[in-house]
């Protein structure tokens, strides 16, 4: 159930990025260690209803698990649409 | 065309600077601050509230209460005669850092030696969110199972300690299949420092070991 804060984290990220590109973001990549206790399936559902409406709907999410198991939470990198 | 961006910035940054935020404002004052997690109706106030009243001539306790709704928690508190401040998260399954920043202003923390916040009931979500304080307690019942640490392993990673609380449970002999080494043994594992205290919140059993452990980590933080 956290994943909704972490997918409004991600949102406001990512939306601040893409009006700074100028640009569709399409797809973003994440990672993550096992403490973060994220769910990819939650988190990219979560993900897609915090999103409806905004320029990020319909965005993919690429989630890492990295070995480290603290390994912290990270927005890695976004793949834009540009003209 | 589509171009890829490189980002490497921690998502859960907004709650992050307020965890820091009230990191400093602990440390500064050398105020302990202990995150207590766990499962509902693992026995977190019950523990809270025997612990402030047989330490109320040792050490001044303060409490942040977490929960969805009501403040039934908050009044058990009060009724030690402890400043507790309630926080109702209408609906969020864990505390957030912003919410304990606020909560911090409404007590009176100069005048306190140790502030508990307890968290939310809830064995995953609250482990991922860190609140500025100095350590997380892990609370594990007996009647949960002894299967905890293994199957939940976030919270038993992080904890400096576990307390397994309802001892007086493993005394009625085959009604309750827990195996205490178990745990300790799966919860080591995960975290080789963690200390773990067998506690009966109810009959007092092996509440003087936490007792010990808390007047120490007070004192260590004023030396």
């Amino acid at each position: 159930m956290h994943e909704t804060m972490i997918a409004e984290s991600l949102l406001a990220t990512i939306s601040d990025e893409a009006a700074k590109q100028n640009a569709k973001p399409i797809s973003a990549k994440i990672s993550c260690g096992m403490l973060s206790a994220v769910n990819d399936e939650i988190l990219c559902f979560a993900f897609q209803a915090v999103a409806k409406g905004t320029p990020c709907e319909g965005m993919r999410l690429k989630i890492e698990h990295k070995a480290k198991p603290d390994a912290p939470l990270l927005l890695e990198e976004i793949e834009f649409e540009t003209e | 065309m589509r171009t890829k961006k490189d980002i490497r910035k921690k998502i859960l940054n907004a709650n992050e600077d307020y965890a820091l935020e009230n990191s400093r404002i602990l440390s500064e004052r050398k105020k302990l601050c202990l995150n207590m997690i766990s499962s509902p109706g693992s026995g977190k106030t019950t523990i809270l509230t025997r612990t402030i009243s047989e330490l109320k001539d040792k050490i001044k306790i303060g409490v942040i209460e977490g929960d969805i709704q009501t403040d039934l928690d908050a009044e058990k508190i009060r009724a030690t005669k402890a400043p507790v401040v309630q926080i109702n998260t209408n609906g969020a399954c864990h505390l957030s850092a912003s919410q304990v920043s606020s909560a911090l202003k409404q007590l009176p923390i100069d005048n306190l030696d140790l502030i508990f916040i307890e968290n939310v009931g809830n064995l995953v979500c609250p482990s991922a969110f860190e609140l500025g304080e100095t350590g997380k307690i892990a609370v594990l019942s007996v009647p949960e199972g002894d299967d905890k640490p293994a199957k939940y392993p976030a919270i038993f990673a992080k904890s400096k300690v576990l307390l397994i609380n309802k001892i007086d449970l493993l005394k009625i002999g085959g009604q309750v299949d827990f195996n205490i080494e178990r745990v300790k043994l799966d919860a080591r594992k995960l975290n080789k420092g963690i200390e773990i205290f067998p506690i009966s919140a109810k009959t007092g059993d092996g509440m003087t070991n936490w007792y010990d452990w808390l007047i120490k980590s007070v004192e260590d933080l004023k030396v």
